[in-house]
């Protein structure tokens, strides 16, 4: 498990952006949040997380635009991005992964359960590595 | 954010683009706008809405000349704003048919909120496993009391543990306040605790507000909950029996527009609350919660937080208890969930449900107009005639049957069902106890002396309303 790996959270729901965060915080990850799409790339450029958790609808730059914006971006495009939505559509989901996300996470959900997931993810690339 | 859908209001009602400002004539008409949450933008009336996956906004009925963001949506009404009695939202998820119904507080006229008006359904379409009872079963735990009133265990623990004591309970839900990050009368708390665990009744902590799916509201509550923690670790002789939240985030205002986003907001909240407290929390719920968009996805998702989940059922008549409780009582045997069954015994608003029908003219009391996704209802003073709204004409109203609701304390009936009542939940593994709400040797304040605010996300207040 890659306990110190960075880990980028960009949601505009704060009430989950700081339980996450003290989750995961909790597991010995470095947690970077960002409450917008703008913001949350402009961490990402800065911080260059290994992992990063995208809320699909947000104001101002929502997550697929980000995604987008992530997967044309050389430094970025590899970084695992792991989408949260509260949108059961299949076409969302498939979209998604078809953007690029490496998984999906609908909410609501258990915080345990999207760590989980990550640490998947952060021990894959580490081994991949 | 909210992807703003192309406005559907059409005659005499005209379209304003984002960003304009009304031109002639338009001095004595209202506006309804979709905004980002918090634009100062002058309002006769603003309601928040927080739809899922959606950013914060404001539904604000404002003159037809207010200038509008341009991020806003807006549309212009034929009516002035002093003609709008009232505006609220319908649920997203309601079909608007033909048939709506205003509730109203019977005593002073204020508005409850507004539904589809359908008949009674079966509630669920799930087939439920039949649980047959055996004679002479009983429930695992004895019952359990809600002792909101602090007052209570601080000023008389010897009058409430006797009460407790004649009604037999095995625990008690109490209000424990604190300050600044420690249990105020730590140590009463604790002996209070020992003299319960000598007459045989374990003690909770219950708290219960829907600002705590807020962010202030939460931050407060954690901070409570810590302050739990701390008393735990100081007091390990004389420990809570756990932590009982009675959040009801049905009841913010917000909700109807939205309740998928309130639901989330309160796993959030109990992932969060339990996480502080350093254990599982026990949750209290409606009966209706799977029948709530959101909700029942919301149970699943806080299923690692509960420690066990009160099912409120709010009815009096036995079958009526089992018709709610039942289903909910299957879905926690199926999470491996203990489960309480409450009963309420104190006292509700009588209410009245005004039934609206579809106009067969433009002309209505109650018009509702769609968008950005989001159906406004609005109550007008008389009935007035607009082609791009759906119109409804008031037809008739029904006044509430509370004793269908609560006992309204009348403790020898309460009783006497819940004995009956026994025997029915046995036969649900996931049952444990019964619990009664607001009898009256539990709740000793009246009604009109609760009515103080506390800091957000601490209502010590019973909260008698949304029964359903």
């Amino acid at each position: 498990m890659t306990q110190d790996a960075k880990i980028l959270l960009i949601d505009d729901d704060t009430l989950l952006l700081a339980l996450l965060e003290r989750k995961l915080s909790a597991r010995g990850y470095a947690v970077i949040t960002a409450n917008d799409g703008n913001q949350g790339l402009e961490r990402a450029r800065a911080d260059k997380p290994d992992l990063i958790v995208l809320d699909m609808m947000m104001p101002i730059m929502d997550g697929r635009q980000v995604l987008r914006a992530i997967q044309a971006d050389a430094a970025l495009s590899t970084i695992p991005v792991i989408m949260l939505t509260a949108r059961r559509e299949e076409s969302d989901i498939v979209g998604a992964i078809e953007r690029g996300a490496a998984d999906y996470q609908l909410k609501p959900f258990s915080p345990e359960e999207l760590i989980a997931r990550i640490g998947r993810f952060l021990t894959r690339k580490k081994v991949d590595a | 954010m909210r992807q703003y859908l192309a406005m559907t209001l059409g005659g005499a009602a005209a379209a304003l683009m984002a960003g304009a400002v009304c031109s002639h004539g338009a001095a004595a008409q209202a506006m309804l706008a979709i905004c980002p949450a918090g634009q100062a933008i002058p309002a006769a009336r603003r309601l928040p809405l927080d739809a899922t996956g959606n950013a914060p906004s404001d539904l604000i009925l404002a003159e037809a000349g207010a200038a509008l963001s341009p991020d806003c949506q807006g549309v212009r009404l034929p009516f002035p704003p002093g003609a709008i009695r009232w505006l609220g939202v319908l649920p997203g998820n309601a079909a608007t048919g033909d048939r709506l119904a205003i509730t109203t507080r019977e005593q002073s006229g204020e508005i409850v909120g507004i539904e589809e008006d359908k008949p009674s359904a079966p509630r669920s379409s799930r087939p439920l496993p039949s649980r047959q009872p055996r004679a002479g079963a009983a429930l695992p735990k004895r019952p359990a009391a809600w002792a909101w009133d602090p007052q209570g265990w601080r000023d008389d623990a010897a009058a409430l543990i006797a009460a407790a004591s004649r009604l037999g309970a095995g625990a008690l839900y109490i209000s424990v306040p604190s300050s600044r990050g420690e249990v105020s009368d730590a140590d009463a708390l604790a002996e209070f605790i020992l003299r319960c665990r000598e007459a045989g009744i374990e003690v909770y902590a219950v708290e219960g507000d829907p600002r705590m799916v807020t962010d202030e509201g939460l931050v407060l509550a954690a901070s409570r909950a810590r302050a739990l923690a701390a008393y735990r670790a100081t007091h390990p002789h004389a420990p809570l029996a756990g932590v009982q939240y009675d959040i009801e985030p049905y009841l913010l205002a917000s909700f109807s527009a939205a309740p998928e986003a309130a639901w989330m907001r309160w796993n959030t909240a109990l992932h969060t609350l339990s996480d502080a407290l350093g254990e599982p929390v026990d949750a209290v719920i409606p009966y209706w919660i799977e029948d709530s968009p959101g909700g029942e996805a919301a149970l699943i998702a806080a299923r690692p937080a509960l420690r066990c989940i009160t099912i409120m059922a709010y009815r009096t008549a036995p079958d009526a208890i089992m018709d709610a409780a039942a289903p909910v009582l299957i879905f926690a045997e199926g999470a491996g969930l203990p489960a309480t069954v409450g009963l309420e015994a104190g006292p509700i608003a009588q209410e009245r449900r005004n039934i609206f029908r579809r106009a067969a003219s433009a002309a209505g009391e109650l018009h509702l107009a769609t968008l950005g996704g989001v159906t406004a209802a609005l109550l007008l003073d008389g009935p007035q005639a607009e082609s791009g709204t759906r119109a409804f004409r008031k037809s008739h109203s029904v006044p509430s049957d509370p004793a269908r609701v609560t006992f309204f304390g009348r403790a020898s009936q309460l009783f006497e069902v819940a004995g009956t009542l026994a025997t029915t939940l046995a036969a649900y593994p996931a049952a444990q106890r019964i619990a009664f709400h607001g009898l009256t040797e539990f709740e000793p304040r009246k009604t009109h002396d609760i009515e103080t605010q506390e800091e957000p996300g601490h209502d010590t207040r019973r909260k008698n309303t949304a029964h359903r």
